[in-house]
């Protein structure tokens, strides 16, 4: 169906775009999941350090934005050789903002997973492969960012 | 009461869950620093349908980068690196090729004119490491003259979609051009785009005119003119370029209106004598109501948007301060207590900030403050700042900078409310008194 909207100025008009089978983009859905606690100083600590300062090279702020305030945890499974399994992606967790803050929080932080992995995948022991075959990241924006 | 139900089924699940299973715990990590940097996107040339639209197709898709990229919060990646090749509005993307290149988002679009002077423009914007579409695809419509205004509607969409915020591109600025050396300024009412483009003047320059203030409609606009001798508040139409001058009285002078959201008061100062006070008038009445009554000057009021409060300054403490008052009239209590001297406050279209002149220590900044004067913070220092004006969703602010010494010029600047990408305002002109109007 279209729909017409009139702007008087110009005569502007707007409808929207038959988008065929496009997919349409789902709602995170948020799940109560206790809040992340960071395993630094277990057994995934020589590694996990590695791991969480690859990621947060790629986590965008927008420090004027709300998204910048909320913490929200992020689990995914990822394959032997360290790669992210897309449809894994789960918001687990999210505290501190409106749910269009979590929105774009969960999308910067999803960029963030998948944009770092680059195109030969996280660098993980894969002899410890049962430790991080599942993640929960928690994203914390605590402090001031770079 | 869900999420704790949620909680403790969870808790009581993993009880009873055998020891093998509790071992393959989720590898925890925390992450407490992000990065600050433009979003990487693509926007490669918008397809034309018809031979018609080929002279509008490139220059739309680069009016949509100028949008976004001129946030700052967007970094346009250039079509000599791009992989793929949009040559169908509707072929599938080759999501591969453009997260080779790091496009976190592209924007796709076609653009075709019907042989009677119309352009249509369709677009799609998508999210690219997701592999998904982000909201729905979209087209407008608009006379050939018009192809800006598409452009910037495209750019607004993939704005807010991408930011979640109100979007501000297609909005226009009243502001005052100036022309001339510096003791001889030729002053003219003028309308321009938000980036500066479409210029109109509305006056001819035969008078002073300052301060211009477009209404919550962007229909009229206020302004104040020497066309009398004395200052004096005018009221304009922008469809016709008609002006009458607002009602005062003989030997007074009238100048810093503004209207209120709803359009139809406005509030302004009024000096008598020595003494200068804030009044408001009923725009089709023309009945005036007195706000303030002290010996002290009091000018440059401001409605919250809600139109219960307002904003002004004021020197009834010594020095100028920034003061909020009921929109009636009545006590008012000041909000700004740091050091120097604080003038022409805005209310945030948000409701949440306050923008405002401050002169220290010999600079002038642009500040912006909480409306109960906390978190002061000051965006941009030089020998001349002032006169901020917020941009429709409240995320930008315009205001005017003049540079030093006989040859200073006034131009007009914006900057992000974070602080960041500070930018000139490309005008033909010497540009000052900048008011930002609605989203159109």
């Amino acid at each position: 169906m279209t729909r017409w909207l009139p702007v008087l100025a110009l005569g502007l008009c707007v409808l929207a775009v038959d988008a065929g089978a496009a997919e349409t983009r789902p709602e995170p859905v948020i799940y109560a999941a206790p809040d992340c606690t960071s395993d630094s100083g277990g057994a995934g600590s020589d590694y996990a350090a590695q791991f969480a300062a690859a990621v947060q090279r790629c986590w965008v702020l927008d420090p004027a934005d709300r998204a910048a305030r909320v913490s929200l945890t992020l689990g995914f499974a990822l394959t032997p050789d360290g790669r992210v399994k897309p449809d894994s992606l789960t918001l687990r967790h999210a505290s501190g903002g409106d749910p269009g803050a979590i929105r774009r929080a969960f999308g910067a932080a999803r960029r963030a997973v998948l944009r770092c992995q680059g195109s030969s995948g996280y660098p993980l022991p894969r002899e410890r492969y049962a430790e991080w075959r599942r993640v929960e990241l928690c994203f914390s924006p605590a402090k001031p960012a770079k | 009461m869900k999420a704790f139900l949620a909680s403790l089924s969870l808790a009581l699940g993993l009880a009873f869950l055998p020891a093998a299973v509790q071992a393959q715990e989720p590898l925890r990590i925390e992450i407490t620093e992000g990065v600050v940097e433009p979003m990487p996107y693509a926007v490669p040339s918008f397809v034309a349908e018809t031979p018609e639209a080929q002279q509008y197709a490139d220059q739309i898709s680069r009016v949509v980068a100028d949008d976004l990229t001129g946030t700052g919060l967007f970094r346009e990646i250039p079509r000599e690196a791009h992989i793929a090749q949009v040559t169908s509005f509707g072929a599938p993307v080759q999501f591969a090729d453009w997260k080779a290149i790091n496009a976190q988002a592209l924007i796709t679009g076609s653009v075709s004119a019907d042989g009677a002077g119309r352009v249509v423009v369709k677009f799609r914007a998508w999210d690219v490491f997701a592999g998904q579409e982000l909201g729905q695809g979209m087209q407008f419509a608009a006379p050939a003259e018009g192809w800006r205004r598409l452009a910037h509607k495209v750019a607004d969409q993939v704005y807010s979609r991408l930011t979640g915020e109100d979007p501000y591109f297609d909005s226009r600025v009243a502001f005052v051009s100036e022309t001339g050396p510096k003791g001889e300024r030729v002053k003219r009412l003028a309308i321009m785009d938000y980036d500066g483009a479409n210029i109109q003047y509305l006056t001819d320059g035969g008078a002073i005119v300052l301060a211009p203030r477009f209404s919550p409609s962007g229909d009229r606009v206020l302004y104040t003119s020497y066309q009398t001798g004395f200052p004096r508040i005018h009221v304009l139409s922008v469809g016709d370029v008609q002006s009458r001058i607002l009602q005062a009285g003989d030997g007074q002078m009238s100048f810093a209106p503004r209207f209120s959201p709803d359009g139809r008061m406005v509030v302004y100062s009024l000096s008598q004598g020595s003494n200068t006070d804030i009044y408001a008038m009923d725009v089709a009445s023309g009945a005036t109501r007195r706000l303030t009554s002290t010996p002290a000057i009091e000018t440059a009021p401001s409605f919250s948007p809600d139109g219960s409060q307002i904003v002004f300054e004021s020197d009834r403490s010594g020095t100028q301060q920034l003061y909020i008052m009921p929109a009636m009239g009545g006590e008012a209590r000041r909000i700004s207590f740091g050091q120097g001297r604080y003038g022409t406050p805005v209310w945030s279209p948000r409701g949440d900030m306050i923008a405002f002149t401050k002169q220290n220590a010999g600079r002038f900044h642009i500040g912006v403050m909480r409306t109960d004067g906390s978190e002061e913070r000051l965006l941009t220092a030089s020998f001349l700042d002032e006169g901020p004006t917020w941009a429709p969703n409240g995320r930008v602010i315009m205001f005017a900078r003049e540079t030093q010494g006989a040859q200073g010029a006034s131009a007009l600047y914006s900057v992000d409310i974070s602080g960041r990408n500070l930018q000139r305002v490309r005008t033909p002109a010497g540009a000052s008194d900048p008011s930002w109007g609605p989203l159109q």
